[in-house]
């Protein structure tokens, strides 16, 4: 029997050219980083956490950008420690959409 | 203090325990050498799942043979991968 690798263990696995070309960081993505600091320096959630987490991702949402993986497995996070819940996170985005679109 | 010195062979467990493991599939069950100990540093499987991940273990950097690790591997004959690898994860080869 043959043991298969998780989806982010693809060590080995036919990868495709390398798409090296720069991307512009979107102000949003810095904001994540920076708030991965701040749970880190609060001691709050480790990398090893946020590693284990986008590990645990869908293999859907693992395929998904850098960033956005983050920002799901961060969600993950703070639900299974209760900072936070998912409800209360995207209650917050609407209203900001809203009054961003006021 | 570490169980292994520079120039060991080493042999990587073949377990598949569930979560978060820092050694990927392809180099369980492989056989290396010991290229240099890195120190101790708490267990980042336990680290992953919000506990202190003590006693801090040793980590190793292990080198293997890239054509002990892919059996087809056409490049060429001396070339090396090497992984950082903890203690637990290795045994005398």
């Amino acid at each position: 029997m043959t043991v298969e690798p998780r989806t982010h263990d693809m060590g080995g696995q036919p990868a495709g050219p390398i798409e090296n070309s720069e991307h512009a960081t979107e102000p949003w993505e810095k904001l994540i980083t920076a708030m991965v600091g701040s749970l880190r320096e609060r001691g709050l959630m480790t990398v090893d956490e946020l590693r284990r987490a986008i590990e645990d991702l869908s293999p859907e949402d693992y395929e998904k950008p850098y960033f956005e993986r983050w920002s799901a497995a961060i969600l993950d996070l703070w639900e299974e420690k209760g900072l936070l819940t998912r409800a209360e996170v995207e209650g917050k985005m609407s209203e900001i959409k809203k009054r961003l679109e006021g | 203090m570490p169980t292994f010195k520079d120039g060991d062979r080493v042999k990587v467990a073949v377990t598949y325990p569930p979560g978060h493991r820092r050694v990927p599939m392809y180099i369980r069950g492989k056989t290396g050498e010991v290229e240099r100990y890195c120190g101790t540093f708490a267990n980042p499987e336990e680290l992953a799942y919000g506990f202190d991940g003590k006693p801090e273990r040793p980590l190793y950097r292990v080198r293997f043979m890239q054509k002990d690790v892919w059996e087809d591997y056409d490049g060429p004959e001396g070339d090396t991968v090497d992984l950082e690898i903890q203690e637990h994860w290795l045994s005398p080869a």
